[in-house]
């Protein structure tokens, strides 16, 4: 039973006059209870405007087709007052900065409160203080009293980040989306943080989509990848190793992260450039930085086959859930 | 907070100094020592007077003798006496200044909140026919000028439509009607001055406030309260609201001085017993001393409110106020 | 957007042309009295009417638009030099020089201008120059703290420090690099000052503190007019209109400007 159910979902950004970006092209996706799944890809392949449309948080120029479907309802045919009671409610989400996120004029206390309040319609403060500082103290928050009043300038960014995951999980959502949740903090508050979303998905079996570009941020966090290139998703499977993947573009993410192991003295790269977004080929969008690719690949554009989309993927023995 | 707040402060201190150095400076300017040329007076200059400004201001002793005293009775508020009825400078100011803060603080209020409205809905109702309105409405009250304007309204309101008072701030029988028809009395006084001084002000307050309010709508914290599931009136007028109008208690600060100086003009039309008023009729009679002493009570005010500004700012954004 | 420079430029060149080309518009000089016709209603001899000392009001209205013209453009010319001397000078040396400056600048921002303009009238007495002047040495202060502020910025960029290192005399910088930078600001400002300036002489002229008659000045016919709406309602009409569409282009013309030299910013959003 499908939680979340994606199906040919299309999103084009209007620019300008007459041009089309088309930043999702008749994306598929099914995602089950107590999930975790990261989608993985480098700037502008499509994730954020994934992320977005699960609800429906899209800019005014994009224009959306197919369904999103949560609980069976389609999220993008709902109005904002009906969106109201699927935010936060269905979904949590946390952002990329979340210094930015926060509203830097009200505390902590308000905005957790609030949303508990437009949400769960609870009124008593004293209720109120109660949820809001257990919620802190579940996110791992030390001095959860301190905190509670502050205000967002006086927190630091692990801090900030954790109020941002309470707010979002104040009114116990199913689903936690996790937007670049670690790229703007340091290395060491990432660990933190990652460890904090490991526990929070296990005690509350919540469906964790995590975003980000960090391959092994993904495998430390999920065992499903999505990975994303040029507005499609090109591999959809269980792994945790590079020797589980399938796509060309997969194994090449996996080569171009340095390991410490290894004596290497220069980065791998990824030859050529992401195509342009603007324009529907009919042919395999990676093809001009793949090194496998062969005579199909400039002739038809492959569908996704066992979770792959490549004319010719890698094999392996792939582990079934 | 208090940091900020004491060196605001300390900073009044050297403008305090300049004003009146600046005041020192403009009265020994003067050519020749007061000597006029090229004017059409309808009081002259009478030597009795250039001899009690000499001992007013000690023109016969060094210049920073002079300086010093003037420095002296600056901080005592005393200006001397006024060179028409010799009465002391400071009591004619005091007597005035009421009626010169009634109408601007009221005009400050209306010109606030009405461009707090215009400037937040046109945010809301971008590029509609609304927004276009209100530019140009506002654009048009901006350009134009107020003594013409007075005097068209005068035209109207004495002339052919005579149902709102044209002239000073109470009427004839003020004194025998009750608390409640008194002040009934002056606010009716109050209509065509306030409306005048905020038909040029509203310009520049609704659209700082409209660019304001765009600038918060589209900050992440409002994506991310989208997110939160919040309901769009709170987003809006609470979460994103705030945010825009913090900066605008700083714009009441700042609008002080203009609309301070603006009001000699139409204080003057109107016959409004203000402090503007008394500085023009001063200067027509060369009243030297109170002419000082209007400006420098005017400078004194514009500094008061800015204080009262930040001061407040300071107060209501959490990002100052808590370290 | 380019339709408001255009109008607005249009509209103010029009206003220039006719003050200059004033002897072509009217036959009557602005001096001449005929009290047999005085505060007569327009008709087609004098089509905005004559003034309580029989001169023809659409005559004075035109020579007074070359005052009001020039004062307008002096003063600003005026105030723009030294702003630019001042942000300059604050900009380029930092420091004491730059707090020395701005503690000025708060000081003239603090006591309000028009009660400024007034005192330094009433002490240097009445007349166009000294109106030029006087609005000139009070509205400086916009120009100042922009010139200011972008000498500041590009002192920072590193290609100054490059330039400097080739040896490049003060001068050759300030002038092949900051100015053009600047230039665009500068005339919004200056197009702005203009329509403040057009505003100010004639409120004080309508005050007697301005242009003093025989000199017409629009601020000076509405004096005039004041002692007179019940009678002569064209005294009072016609001089604001023509202040009120002088200031309304040049504002349009530098709202229009402004636009144009603003970065464009950003799409929205949500």
């Amino acid at each position: 039973m499908s939680v979340i159910e994606i199906k040919a979902l299309s999103v084009d950004y209007k620019l300008g006059q007459k041009q089309l970006l088309h930043a999702l092209k008749s994306v598929n996706l099914a995602i089950g209870a107590g999930e975790a799944l990261a989608i993985v890809g480098e700037s502008g392949c499509g994730k954020s405007t994934l992320a977005s449309s699960l609800v429906n948080l899209l800019a005014l120029n994009s224009i959306s087709s197919g369904t999103v479907l949560i609980d069976n309802k389609n999220i993008l045919e709902m109005t904002n007052k009906e969106l109201e009671s699927v935010r936060g409610v269905k979904a949590g989400t946390i952002f990329q900065d979340p210094a930015a996120s926060l509203n830097p004029v009200f505390s902590v206390k308000e905005q957790i409160e609030e949303t508990i309040m437009a949400h769960l319609k609870i009124k008593d403060k004293l209720k109120l203080k109660e949820m809001a500082i257990k919620l802190l103290e579940e996110t791992g928050i030390k001095e959860a009293q301190r905190v509670y009043e502050s205000y967002p300038h006086q927190l630091s960014g692990g801090q900030q980040q954790r109020v941002m995951i309470a707010i979002a999980l104040s009114c116990s959502p199913k689903i936690l989306i996790a937007d670049e949740p670690t790229t703007a903090l340091d290395v060491t508050v990432q660990a933190q943080i990652i460890e904090l979303l490991k526990r929070l998905k296990k005690e509350r079996n919540l469906s964790l989509i995590l975003i980000t570009h960090d391959l092994h941020l993904a495998l430390d966090l999920c065992k499903r990848v999505i990975v994303m290139y040029a507005g499609e998703i090109v591999e959809d499977t269980i792994m945790q190793n590079k020797e589980a993947s399938a796509h060309p573009y997969t194994r090449a993410l996996f080569e171009i992260i340095p390991d410490i192991n290894e004596n290497k003295r220069e980065f791998a790269v990824i030859p050529g450039e992401v195509p342009d977004l603007k324009m529907v080929m009919n042919e395999c969008y990676f093809k001009n930085r793949c090194h496998k690719v062969g005579e199909k690949c400039g002739k038809a554009h492959p569908e996704m086959v066992n979770g792959v989309r490549c004319f010719y993927p890698y094999t392996k023995e792939r582990v079934k859930s | 907070m208090k940091q900020y707040i004491l060196k605001r402060l300390l900073l009044i201190i050297p403008v305090l100094i300049g004003i009146t150095i600046i005041t020192f400076s403009i009265i020994h300017l003067t050519p020749g020592g007061f000597v006029r040329t090229n004017m059409e007076m309808n009081v002259k200059v009478s030597p009795d007077s250039m001899e009690r400004l000499k001992v007013l201001y000690g023109l016969d002793k060094p210049l920073y003798e002079q300086y010093f005293k003037w420095v002296w009775r600056f901080i005592r508020f005393d200006f001397g006496e006024s060179f028409i009825d010799n009465r002391p400078v400071l009591d004619k100011v005091l007597e005035r200044l009421p009626a010169t803060l009634l109408l601007n603080l009221v005009s400050l209020a209306v010109i606030f909140i009405l461009g707090i409205i215009i400037g937040v809905t046109s945010a809301l109702k971008r590029n509609s026919f609304y927004d276009r309105f209100m530019t140009l409405f506002t654009f048009v009250g901006y350009s134009v000028p107020t003594f013409w304007l007075a005097l068209i309204l005068m035209m109207l309101f004495a002339v052919i439509w005579p149902i709102l008072p044209v002239s000073g701030i109470t009427s004839f029988n003020f004194d025998v009607m009750s608390l409640g028809e008194q002040v009934a009395d002056v606010i009716w006084h109050l209509i065509l001055p306030v409306f005048i001084t905020a038909f040029g002000g509203l310009a520049y307050i609704s659209r700082y406030v409209k660019s304001s309010m765009i600038e918060s709508l589209t900050q992440q914290y409002t994506i991310a309260a989208y997110a939160k599931g919040l309901p769009e009136n709170k987003i809006i007028y609470k979460n994103a609201l705030k945010n825009s109008l913090l900066p605008v208690i700083t714009l009441l600060g700042l609008s002080l001085p203009g609309l301070i100086g603006g009001s000699f003009i139409f204080e003057t039309i109107f016959a409004w017993p203000g402090m503007g008023r008394l500085a023009y009729e001063s200067a027509m009679t060369f009243d030297y001393p109170v002419i000082m002493g209007t400006v420098t009570m005017a400078a004194f005010l514009t500094l008061l409110g800015n204080l009262i500004a930040d001061i407040s700012y300071a107060l209501v954004d959490p990002r100052i106020r808590y370290k | 957007m380019n339709k408001m420079i255009m109008t607005g430029a249009i509209a103010a060149v029009l206003l220039i042309l006719s003050a200059i080309a004033a002897p072509l518009f009217t036959s009557y000089d602005y001096k001449t009295q005929d009290i047999s016709i005085r505060l007569s209603s327009p008709d087609t001899k004098h089509i905005f009417g004559t003034d309580e000392l029989g001169r023809d009001v659409f005559s004075r209205m035109l020579y007074g638009a070359r005052i009001s013209m020039t004062v307008g453009i002096i003063a600003v010319l005026i105030s723009a030099l030294i702003g630019i001397l001042l942000g300059s000078v604050a900009g380029y040396f930092g420091g004491l020089i730059d707090n020395i400056i701005m503690r000025f600048v708060d000081i003239m921002l603090t006591i309000p201008t028009l009660f400024l303009i007034l005192m330094l009238i009433v002490f240097l007495g009445p007349s166009i120059i000294n109106v030029m002047i006087i609005i000139g040495l009070t509205s400086w202060t916009d120009i100042a703290r922009l010139i200011r502020a972008e000498v500041m910025s590009v002192k920072k960029l590193a290609y100054v420090d490059a330039a400097k290192l080739i040896g490049l005399r003060k001068r050759t910088i300030i002038f092949k690099h900051i100015m053009p930078n600047i230039l665009g600001p500068i005339f919004v400002y200056m197009t702005f000052g203009i329509s403040g300036a057009i505003l100010t002489e004639s409120g004080l002229s309508f005050l007697g503190l301005g242009v003093q008659p025989p000199y017409p000045s629009w601020g000076n016919i509405l004096t005039a007019g004041k002692d007179y709406i019940h009678t002569a309602w064209w005294m009072v009409f016609y001089p604001g209109l023509a202040i009120f569409i002088a200031v309304f282009s040049y504002n349009i013309l530098g709202e229009g400007l402004r636009d144009y030299f603003n970065p464009r910013l950003k799409k929205e959003n949500k």
